[in-house]
Parts: C-alpha cells; sequence; structure tokens
C-alpha cells in the first residue's frame, strides 16, 4: 500500500513539474512577479561560412524568447479577425514564403508585394522588405499588424489581447520578466518574434554540403554553378553572383534588375518610396535563392512563375533604365546552360529547414 | 655617519638630476601628444566633380560615359614623417563613390577619420591600392559587419579574392543620347595575376595635439580608364572584364594606382 501510494505521488510530481508553465497563473490586478522569470540565452549553431549574426543589444536571444515568438508567429491572434498569421503568408514548407504574387491578408485582400521568404534574417544587416523601409527584425515586425491588407488591425487591440490571453502573459514574465500584464506591449511582441526569426538559419543545402565536402553535384549542376558564378572562360556567365554572392546568395543591397523601364511611370517605385531618391527608383532588395525551388511565383510582385520565366528575362538582358544595373546584360545562354543554371538552383534547397520541428507550429500535434 | 650621510646626499642628487634630465628634446614630448587625420577622396573626371548617375561626360571618339558605381580598397595606410618613420592610419578602407549623386556631395567628398595620430610633422601618405596578400586571404565571413571586408558583393568566393576595383556605368556609344551600353569592370587578384600595389604622395601635414589635420586627395577616374587620347578603354570594343582580358585590366589598375590619385593643392 505504501509502495503504491509512494509511486502515484511520484507519478503526481513528475507530471506537475511537467505542467509548471501551464499551472502558473497571473495574480491579482495582472500581478505576474511570483512566476519565475528565465533568461536562458541560447547559443546558435551558427554556420561558419557566415558573416557572424547582427546581435540586437537590447533582445538577446532566449529560450523563453523564441518559444513565445514562435507561438506568436503561428497564431492568428494578431489579425483583426483572428483568421491570419506571419505563418500564413510565410509557411515553412515554402521556405517560408507563400505561392502566389499578392500575398492575401485578412478578408483575402491581396496584398501589394509577394511574401518574401524568411532564411538567415539575424544576418540581414541591412534593410528589411522589398524597399527596405525599416532597419531591424524588430521594427519589421510592428509593420504587418497595422496593414489593411495584411492583418488588419491595430496594437492596441492586440495588446489588449494577449494581456488577457489565458497564458501568453506567463510567457512574457518568462521571456523578458515584466512583472505585470500591463508591461505587454507591442514592443515585446516584436521583440519575441525577432528572436524566433533569428532562428531561422538555413545552411545545409546540397549546394552547402559540396562545398563541405560532403556531396558532390552531378555534371549538370556543376556545369549550372559554373555558369551562375562566372567561373569558366569556356561557358557564358550567367552574370548571377553580382548580386545573388556568398552563403546568403544576396548581397543584401538594392538593385534595378530590368524589370521594367523605370525612366516612365511606376506602380512600384521600390527603394524610392522610402529613400525619395529618383535615383532609387525600381530598385528592391535582392532576395537570397536559398530554397529558390520552392519560393515561387517570383520578384516583388510575383510576376514570374518559374525559374525558367526568370532566367529568360535575365537572358534578354532586361528593360534598360538609367540606374537600371549594369550587371543586366543580355547573356547569351542556349537551352543547355539554361537547363544547367536551373539543376544548380535546386540545389539550393534546404529539406532539413523546411521540416525542422522548432520552427514548425507549435499549435500542432 | 658622515660617509653615510654623503652617500645619501650623492644619491638624492643623481636621482634628481635623473629625473629632471630632458630625456628627449621636444620631438620626443611631441610623441606623447596625439591628434586626429583625416583623409578626404574627392572624385573627379578630368576637371569635373565626378557625380554618380546624375552628370554625363565626353568621352573619347564621339563618346559619352555616364557611371554608376566607383570603387577600391587602400590598404596599409601610413603617414610618413619627416625623419622617415611610419606611422599606421589604418589597415584597409573601401573608397565608394556610389553614393555621390550631386555636386554637393562630389565637392564634400569621402571622408575616413584616424584618431590617435602622434602630432608632429609628416612629408607623405603611403597606401596600397587593393587588398594586401595577407587581407586577401580572408573571406567577408572573417570579419564583423560593418567591417570594409565583410561585405560579401565585393568579394569572388570561386576566385577567394576581394575585389579590389569596381566601375560601372553606362555609355553611348555614338553621342545620339542613348546610354544602353552597359560597361561593368571589376577587377581582382588572380593566382597568376598580383596587382596589389602601394603608392607614395608627397604632402606636408602637421599633426597638432587633440586637432584634425585633413588631407585632401583627388581620384580621378578620367586618369584610370583615358589618360590620353591613344590609351584609353574603348567601349566600342569592350564593355566588361572581370580580370580576364589583361588589357583592361592591367591599364585600369595601373592607372589607378600611379596615376590617378593625387594630393589636392
Amino acid at each position: 500500500m505504501r509502495t503504491l501510494t509512494g509511486i502515484l505521488l511520484s507519478i503526481l510530481t513528475i507530471l506537475s513539474c511537467q505542467n509548471q508553465d501551464s499551472t502558473w497563473e497571473v495574480g491579482p490586478e495582472g500581478d505576474l512577479s511570483h512566476i519565475p522569470y528565465r533568461a536562458e540565452l541560447i547559443q546558435l549553431n551558427e554556420p561558419e561560412r557566415f558573416v557572424k549574426m547582427v546581435e540586437s543589444e537590447d533582445n538577446p536571444i532566449t529560450k523563453a524568447g523564441v518559444d513565445l515568438g514562435r507561438h506568436l508567429f503561428y497564431d492568428p491572434i494578431l489579425s483583426r479577425d483572428s483568421t491570419r498569421s506571419c505563418a500564413s503568408c510565410h509557411i515553412q514548407a515554402y521556405g517560408f514564403s507563400d505561392t502566389i504574387a499578392f500575398s492575401l491578408g485578412i478578408e483575402n485582400r491581396a496584398g501589394q508585394r509577394n511574401a518574401i521568404a524568411l532564411a538567415n534574417l539575424g544576418y540581414h544587416y541591412t534593410q528589411f522588405f522589398w524597399d527596405g523601409r525599416v532597419k531591424s527584425l524588430e521594427e519589421q515586425a510592428l509593420i504587418p499588424v497595422e496593414d489593411s491588407l495584411e492583418l488588419g488591425n491595430d496594437w492596441e487591440e492586440v495588446e489588449r489581447r494577449i494581456q488577457a490571453h489565458a497564458t501568453y502573459p506567463v510567457k512574457f514574465r518568462q521571456a523578458f520578466g515584466v512583472v505585470g500584464v500591463h508591461e505587454i506591449d507591442r514592443y515585446l511582441v516584436a521583440k519575441a518574434l525577432a528572436q524566433f526569426e533569428r532562428t531561422f538559419i538555413s545552411a545545409d543545402n546540397k549546394f552547402d554540403r559540396a562545398l563541405a565536402g560532403r556531396a558532390e553535384l552531378s555534371p549538370e549542376e556543376e556545369r549550372g554553378r559554373l555558369i551562375f558564378f562566372d567561373e569558366s572562360e569556356m561557358l557564358p556567365s550567367g552574370e548571377c553572383a553580382h548580386c545573388h554572392v556568398g552563403p546568403l546568395l544576396t548581397t543584401l543591397t538594392f538593385f534595378n534588375n530590368g524589370l521594367d523601364n523605370t525612366d516612365l511611370t511606376l506602380t512600384d517605385i521600390g527603394l524610392e518610396r522610402v529613400s525619395a531618391n529618383i535615383f532609387d527608383r525600381g530598385k528592391f532588395k535582392t532576395p537570397s535563392l536559398r530554397n529558390i525551388a520552392l519560393t515561387a511565383p517570383y520578384m516583388h510582385d510575383g510576376r514570374f512563375a518559374t525559374l525558367e520565366e526568370v532566367i529568360e528575362q535575365y537572358n534578354r538582358g532586361g528593360h534598360y533604365s538609367k540606374n537600371e544595373s549594369p550587371n543586366i546584360r543580355p547573356l547569351g545562354l542556349n537551352e543547355q546552360d539554361k537547363a544547367d543554371l536551373i539543376a544548380f538552383l535546386n540545389t539550393l534547397t534546404d529539406s532539413s529547414y523546411l521540416n525542422r520541428p522548432e520552427l514548425s507550429n507549435p499549435f500542432l500535434p | 655617519m658622515q660617509n653615510k650621510s654623503f652617500l645619501l646626499l650623492t644619491l638624492l642628487a643623481l636621482s634628481l638630476t635623473f629625473f629632471s634630465a630632458d630625456c628627449g628634446g621636444i620631438e620626443d614630448d611631441n610623441l606623447e601628444e596625439y591628434g586626429q587625420v583625416e583623409l578626404n577622396f574627392q572624385g573627379l573626371f578630368g576637371s569635373d566633380p565626378l557625380v554618380m548617375l546624375a552628370n554625363e561626360y565626353d568621352y573619347e571618339e564621339g563618346m559619352d560615359v555616364r557611371f554608376q558605381l566607383f570603387q577600391f580598397y587602400v590598404s596599409e595606410i601610413r603617414l610618413v614623417r619627416k625623419d622617415g618613420q611610419k606611422v599606421k592610419l589604418g589597415d584597409i578602407e573601401l573608397i565608394n563613390f556610389e553614393n555621390i549623386q550631386s555636386e554637393a556631395a562630389a565637392a564634400k567628398g569621402l571622408s575616413f577619420s584616424f584618431d590617435d595620430i602622434p602630432a608632429g610633422e609628416y612629408q607623405a601618405i603611403e597606401m596600397g591600392i587593393g587588398v594586401t596578400g595577407d587581407l586577401n586571404e580572408k573571406a567577408p565571413s572573417d570579419y564583423a559587419v560593418g567591417h570594409p571586408l565583410a561585405i560579401q558583393g565585393n568579394y569572388w568566393t570561386g576566385l577567394s579574392s576581394y575585389i579590389f576595383t569596381k566601375l560601372e556605368g553606362n555609355a553611348d556609344l555614338n553621342g545620339d543620347g542613348d546610354f544602353t551600353e552597359k560597361l561593368t569592370f571589376h577587377i581582382g587578384e588572380k593566382e597568376d595575376v598580383p596587382l596589389y600595389q602601394l603608392i607614395s604622395l608627397d604632402y606636408d601635414l602637421t599633426v597638432v595635439k587633440d586637432q584634425t589635420a585633413i588631407l585632401p586627395l583627388a581620384v580621378d577616374l578620367k586618369q584610370v580608364i583615358s589618360p590620353s587620347s591613344t590609351n584609353f578603354l574603348d567601349f566600342r570594343e569592350v564593355s566588361q572584364d572581370h580580370t580576364n582580358q589583361a588589357a583592361v585590366y592591367t591599364l585600369i589598375i595601373d592607372n589607378l594606382q600611379k596615376s590617378a590619385i593625387r594630393v589636392r593643392q
């Protein structure tokens, strides 16, 4: 009898420890101070080839912060009608982009640009968004909530919902040490999202493994690689590596890549909208090509459905404008060259990233 | 007792003499004082200010040219003292005229400041055009964001080399106002093509304690690509080079190193 009691008590103790987080409750008048504050820093497994991650001095990456950010990323609580979340347009299976030209916000409102694929964001030391309107992940996270074509909400409502939520206040206490629900605000939400997004590290595609000597490119893929990086005097240059270079496969800078004649009227002027500099008209942030095979459609407006169309555009040499990058020029690629280039681009898919459980929806079983 | 006192007094006198002596003269005192030095690079195209995109320039044989990007690395930047000793200013900087898009910006130029420079008289500045061998063995991942060598777009992964200089723009080949000929010249160092070179420019500069001494420099892009009417990059023949064509890249890098950079008076 005593043995059975002891066993039962042990089981109950173990279960209570495992469920400790969910047993914490908000105290009177939103008091959270009785809940332990866990500031357990995470050391990310950063690839050696990458430039060091841009650190945020006032937002270090913690276990609790990442967990909170992951929940917020997938939670439609941020949207006005509770139907859309960040993950609605940034879908893990598609390299954290989606599959349509203009992503859909609440009430299926079409956005103004294609959802950028998210990978290695913590290494982006230039601006964010296609038009570079903000300089940090924390600032970026503030924008979509109040964009009427995206989450269509207002931050005061979001703050109210989260402060009144059954479990979020506890998570905010554990992530940021807030002592009362009234301290939970949009800036902490943005910080949590940014912490989570900094864990989006993608560095294990076939090309990465080939560079590390752990895989071998096929002859077609290798030929495509030579064209991509202009490493063979016997092959035409794809001129790709002027903009898509290095471990991130982007210079992170802004170019006019010849999509339109920007000397004429444009519906989307890109970087000029932010800089007010006419020489920035039609310039957009160079996206990474990691997982590119999965992130169609392509360009800031999703105008190209396939990689074949993208390559054809570049092969033609683009539309001349005064500020078009001179690296956009007719390439002279034949059908074999184009096929091999696509074979190489297909080696940039990182399956481990697309299936990584730590980045997946925590609300699903 | 008297001997002891005499010995103590002698030691005291010697100590006072030693510590009160002038150990190095005025020059040594100056070594303990520091000022700042600012290098200011102004871009030119001949006698005209070098302005990206906004300005067009007469070129050779009826051609006109317009630029979008002109940049180059300088390494081992040192001042030469009057006594021949050299004082390091910095290891590497990127001189990048890409954002010089107005004449006002061109007049202002690109400035690089260096602190804790020993006060005194200097007679010249030395710098290497390009990236030194040691630094060229590094890669962008070796540097923190913001360092001149952390810029991935300035590095050739396949060649394991930085791009020493980039020149990009457009040419109008026949003066009809159509600038559709695209120009891209990226010069780096391949294994069998050593291109790094040190230059020295005479200039009398006085660095005063806690003050900034400005060393004004001019970089004449016309001198790089068109030093004379019989020796110029003919865009009708060549509009692109990635250190493939010796005649092209040696013209560019030699001129940049030997004649394009001068002290402004």
